[in-house]
């Protein structure tokens, strides 16, 4: 007989059994989709054409679908992608978010601020622009990953597939440049490969949200080094020698002289000869690479300061030598009036195996 | 009627109990009856060294009971004398009685290896159940006159011997009066079991985490007593149970010290992570598969969702139906006689391992999770212990699966603040001496 | 024991109690009051948690082993309860306010379909059971959660500032102080509010002000890293849009090779587990108070009825920015907790000393 001091805790007992039916958000990982790219384009009257590339297991491998939606909202794309796909579609993997180029030259902060309010997509899903058409382009590499099983994770991967030239950026660094008055990034500019899974095209330049322009996989090269992105080598060929840069180090700093901003940038290269066509000495070979840089980045800043891009965080620099409000008009009146003073230095590590041909 | 008083009761205690043996004896000259319980005493060697230990010249009664070093006891405690497996010594005419101590039949065990907890390079000499020979052992095992030993006598007649032993300058002496208070009040029911034991000394039965923590070794009750704990020794049981317990003993062993002090608070470390893993892994399952799965990298959680294609059950009811198993088979194994043994733990392994995951029944992954539960929960100490992990994870599978990671975590929480609001005597469980 | 090793479980509970709301909530609510220059509020917001911690350790400092209740209830019915009620009603509305801002980060950050009434009895249960299990198992079980979750705490912080662009530091002076003028700062005080609970203490573990304030110390930087990383991460405007600033700066961390993706989940329920410290310690002070004023309660009821009120209020807020509204409509009675009841234990404490000087 159950003594009457038992009762409390057998009607807490029976009350916990009304939370049985309470599992609101199970949902077993094989009935969830996955998708890992997201292509946002425009549909012909200039609605939004959301696509998916979304691995499906089957039971021997992965099978890769792709699928389209349109609608005036982006949300309401993924909620009709959401209604037609049989599992549940779950944005918690996303690693890929493809703009079209239309997309990027109009401005991509509501896209931006679509995918960072809803919190499902994670923050470091990247960014990625592209020319070609958005559903072949997904299911061109989606046959890749089926045929080749390489997941395309690696093209980005700092430690695989990744290269020097290619540049990275997250969904929270596009966040952050948008809203910052100093600082833009450098978006990749991908395409579906022939040979290879992907190719890159170079960088498309963004200030604030907007693409303003392209620049090649050499350019791209000189903004990671700049942003003290490069922790590889990189193969760089001269007009006599093939050098691997080991290490390198910029340093920036700024200044202003009669109201225009000056940038004085330091480089410091390390590197080491691969391959040499005639008997030059080592200081000739570290000049030529001197010369080579500083040329090619000067001629980046005459791109980029025409474009109002600052994709190498120029306006960091200045930042504690303009008032607030000053800052806040940066990229519109300082930054095309920039000036910049370039200083490379580069010293040859050893020649390999053998010091002449 | 007192004049024949003890040997008539005697005589009509043996009515009923037909091992009471009662037989007439010349003891140098003077006839005495000798009694005893036959299964408890053996009878010819006795007969042969009371013998030996007279000398050869006639003495009375009261002589007799002196050279022999008999014990006077009344007719009312005769009986209970017996029960002890003590020798009685009559007067011919039945009025008067004496006892002593007479050769016990070989009825002990003798001191072996322990059972259950096996230990690497320490001494493991472990307890009987004799409760002389264990406070020998410990005596032993502890040289030292601090050890005190008080035996608590009980009430009922079911009730069996206890002995508290305990160091006089470490155990506080409001710990001791505490306890033996607790067990001297009067029991509802025969104090025969750890579980009655509980109920003395902390007031009732319900008690989720023991305030005893039981070992066969003495060198674990040492180290136990100099920490200032009390042993309490019960006649019968082969395990000595230390009170209070504290969370130490979920993963600290006497043995550990037998290695250098790094490698001490490595094998600690093990157990502890054993402790979080045996508690937390099947409940993780279930939160990430079905919850949250967006903790899981993107290769894992498709390789999953491809090891759970044609799966009938939702993840919930697969680590639930697989840990009622484990726990059957766990539950099985202590009781199979050693013949069958070997045979139902292949068909066990082999069910459970291939069988079941080829028929699609349950994941593959469920299985590895199942089996680093169970190995995780046998690296505490204590098979006690491990019993409340092993059902304390239960209620943090379910947690985790209405709540996810954040279910999980809240039963976590719960447990260690419901762990650190024990108190046994005023002394908290949580604790680290 | 040493006596030193004895306080260790009282250090770890006001950093317990700290890490929760610093974690948690600090960053949004100080970078709401400025638009730039945050260093300057959180100052300042050092400066009134430092001189109140003063008066409080001071007055409790004269009388040992006393609390809140034991100082006030001598002074009489209408003057104990004048003090008491605020105090008490302050605490639940702390809270109600941490335990519906937890219920919304899970809602926000994780998705969770799970209804609000769900997660709102899942923590109300929580800080219910804690509380019934009394201010000193509270203590002892913060010990062994500042064990188990400091550590992943700061790892998430340390991997933090692999993102940081320190140049956003700058411009560093912002010489206006608007923020004194606008009414996020006042609202946003709550942050300062966690060092009340030491007032409660004394009964349970003896104090010494001068381990506390070496026990502040770490916890004021850390109030400063921590909002300062959203900042350095994502700079000042786009720290300003996000609702759980410090929440994203460690989602956007990629680190490949930990064994989870999403770490955020788990440092959010590290943080829950210094939530729920915080919170079954103020339902425990709840019931301890009013017990002491009115003896004929018992304490666990008390408690009952509050988280039963806390419940119910958390679902009567419709949302995240009626808490901030809420925020503001409670200015007045923070005021009155933060600043007029440590004076008010002073000068109880003045008195008593003195009264027990002369006798």
């Amino acid at each position: 007989m159950i003594r009457p001091r038992r009762l409390p805790a057998c009607i807490a007992l029976i009350c916990a059994l009304t939370v049985l039916p309470g599992c609101w958000d199970i949902k077993d990982i094989n009935h969830r989709v996955l998708p890992i790219i997201m292509g946002i384009s425009y549909s012909k009257d200039h609605k939004y054409k959301v696509s998916l590339q979304v691995p499906v297991p089957t039971a021997r491998n992965i099978r890769i679908l792709v699928v389209s939606a349109e609608a005036a909202t982006l949300s309401k794309a993924i909620s009709h992608l959401d209604m037609n796909i049989e599992s549940n579609l779950d944005l918690t993997h996303m690693q890929l978010i493809l703009f079209d180029r239309k997309v990027a030259e109009e401005g991509i902060q509501d896209e931006i601020a679509f995918a960072m309010r809803t919190q499902e997509i994670p923050m470091k899903a990247l960014l990625a622009v592209t020319n070609e058409d958005m559903e072949s382009f997904l299911r061109k590499t989606g046959n890749s990953v089926v045929q080749n099983g390489s997941s395309f994770m690696n093209f980005f991967n700092k430690n695989a597939g990744w290269d020097p030239q290619i540049t990275l950026s997250a969904l929270w660094q596009a966040f952050e440049t948008i809203h910052s008055e100093t600082k833009d990034i450098a978006l990749p500019v991908i395409r579906a490969g022939t040979s290879t899974m992907l190719e890159f095209e170079g960088s498309a330049l963004m200030s604030r949200d907007r693409m303003v322009g392209q620049i090649p996989p050499e350019q791209s090269l000189l903004v990671n080094i700049a942003n003290n992105q490069i922790e590889d080598a990189v193969l760089e060929v001269t007009k006599s020698s093939s050098l691997l840069i080991v290490r390198n180090s910029t340093r920036h700093r700024g200044s202003i002289v009669d109201g225009r901003p000056v940038l004085h940038t330091r480089m410091q290269l390390s590197a080491i000869v691969k391959e040499k066509h005639d008997d030059k000495s080592e200081d000739e070979i570290a000049s030529e690479l001197t010369e080579q840089i500083r040329t090619r980045y000067e001629l980046l800043y005459e791109k980029l300061l025409k474009a109002k891009s600052d994709p190498t965080g120029a306006g960091q620099h200045f930042r504690g030598l303009l008032p607030y409000e000053e800052l806040t008009s940066w990229r519109e009146r300082y930054y095309p009036r920039l000036i910049l003073k370039c200083d490379v230095s580069t010293v040859i590590v050893n020649q390999g195996n053998i010091s002449s041909n | 009627m007192r004049a024949n008083s003890c040997l008539a009761d005697l005589q009509q205690a043996a009515a009923s109990r037909e091992d009471l043996k009662i037989e007439p004896f010349v003891l140098r000259g003077t006839p005495v009856w000798i009694a005893g319980l036959e299964p408890l005493i053996q009878r010819a060697k006795t007969r042969y060294e009371l013998l030996g230990s007279l000398p050869e010249i006639s003495c009375s009664f009261e002589e007799l009971a002196a050279r022999l070093f008999g014990e006077f006891v009344h007719s009312s405690e005769l009986l209970g004398k017996l029960l002890q497996g003590k020798l009685a010594v009559l007067s011919g005419d039945g009025t008067r009685a004496f006892v002593l101590e007479s050769e016990p039949a070989e009825l002990r065990r003798t001191v072996d290896l322990p059972k259950e907890e096996t230990i690497v390079g320490a001494p493991s000499a472990a307890f009987v159940e004799d409760l002389n020979t264990n406070v020998g052992l410990l005596r032993q095992t502890f040289v030292s006159a601090d050890l005190q030993v008080e035996y608590i006598s009980l009430r009922g007649s079911a009730d069996k011997r206890i002995a508290l032993v305990y160091l006089r300058s470490e155990a506080p002496p409001q710990l001791v009066n505490e306890i033996r208070g607790r067990l001297s009040a009067p029991s509802r029911q025969p104090v025969r079991s750890d579980q009655a034991l509980i109920s003395q000394l902390t007031g009732t039965r319900w008690q989720l985490i023991s305030p005893l923590y039981n070992t066969e070794l003495p060198e674990q009750v040492s180290e136990e007593l100099l920490r200032g704990r009390v042993a309490i020794l019960m006649d019968g049981q082969c395990t000595a149970a230390i009170t209070p317990s504290s969370i130490r003993n979920f993963f600290a062993m006497f043995s550990d010290k037998h290695f250098p002090y790094p490698l001490m608070l490595a094998i600690r470390a093990v157990r502890i992570i054993g402790l979080l893993v045996a508690l937390l892994l099947p409940g993780l399952y279930v939160a990430l598969i079905a919850v949250n799965p967006e903790t899981l990298k993107i290769e894992l959680a498709l390789s999953l969702a491809m090891s759970r294609l044609d799966v009938p059950y939702p993840a919930f009811i697969e680590i639930i139906i697989m840990l009622f198993i484990i726990e059957m088979v766990v539950e099985a194994s202590l009781r199979l006689p050693k013949s069958i043994g070997p045979t139902i733990t292949m068909v066990g392994g082999i069910i459970l391992g291939q069988a079941v995951v080829q028929a699609q029944l349950v994941s593959n992954l469920v299985i590895i999770v199942l089996a680093a539960t169970t190995i995780a929960n046998f690296t505490l100490v204590g098979f006690n212990n491990a019993l409340t992990i092993r059902f304390l994870k239960y209620s943090i599978v379910c947690l985790s699966a209405m709540y996810g990671v954040m279910g999980l975590f809240a039963g976590l929480i719960g447990f260690i603040l419901y762990m650190s609001s024990i108190r046994w005597y005023g002394i908290p469980f949580m604790r680290l001496r | 024991m040493q006596r030193n090793a004895s306080r260790l479980p009282t250090y770890l509970f006001i950093v317990g109690t700290h890490t929760g709301l610093i974690f948690f909530l600090y960053a949004h609510a100080t970078l709401r009051t400025t638009a730039y220059a945050h260093w300057q509020p959180a100052i300042v917001y050092i400066c009134i948690e430092a001189l109140c911690l003063f008066l409080l350790l001071a007055g409790l400092a004269r009388v040992p082993g006393k609390d809140f209740a034991d100082l006030f209830i001598p002074l009489g019915k209408v003057v104990s309860l004048l003090l008491l009620a605020p105090l008490v009603a302050y605490f639940l509305l702390v809270s109600l306010m941490v335990m519906r801002s937890f219920a919304e980060l899970v809602r926000i950050m994780f998705v969770a379909n799970t209804p609000m009434w769900a997660l709102l009895a899942l923590l109300v249960l929580l800080f219910m059971f804690g509380a019934f299990m009394g201010g000193d198992s509270i203590l002892r079980a913060n010990v062994v959660f500042s064990a188990l979750f400091l550590p992943v705490l700061l790892f998430a912080l340390s991997s933090c500032f692999k993102n940081a662009d320190f140049h956003y530091l700058y411009p560093l002076w912002n010489s206006s102080f608007d923020f004194l003028r606008k009414q996020e700062f006042y609202s946003s005080m709550f942050v300062v509010s966690p060092f009340l609970v030491i007032g409660m203490l004394p009964p349970l573990s003896p104090l010494r002000p001068r381990g506390v304030f070496l026990t502040m110390l770490p916890i004021w930087a850390l109030c400063l890293i921590a909002l300062h990383i959203p900042i350095l991460v994502f700079g000042t405007p786009a720290a300003r849009l996000l609702v759980f600033p410090f929440l994203a700066t460690m989602d956007s961390v990629s680190l490949l090779w930990l064994v989870f993706d999403r770490v955020t989940l788990f440092y959010a329920v590290s943080i829950m587990a210094f939530v729920s410290v915080h919170a079954s310690f103020l339902l425990w002070s709840i019931g301890r108070i009013v017990h002491k004023r009115f003896p004929k309660c018992p304490e666990k009821p008390v408690i009952a009825a509050a988280a039963v009120a806390l419940f119910v209020w958390g679902l009567m807020i419709p949302g995240w920015d009626w808490l901030q509204n809420m925020l503001f409509w409670e200015t007045w009675l923070r005021i009155l907790a933060v600043f007029a009841i440590p004076a008010a234990v002073l000068w109880r404490g003045l008195i008593l000393s003195r009264r027990r000087a002369a006798s």
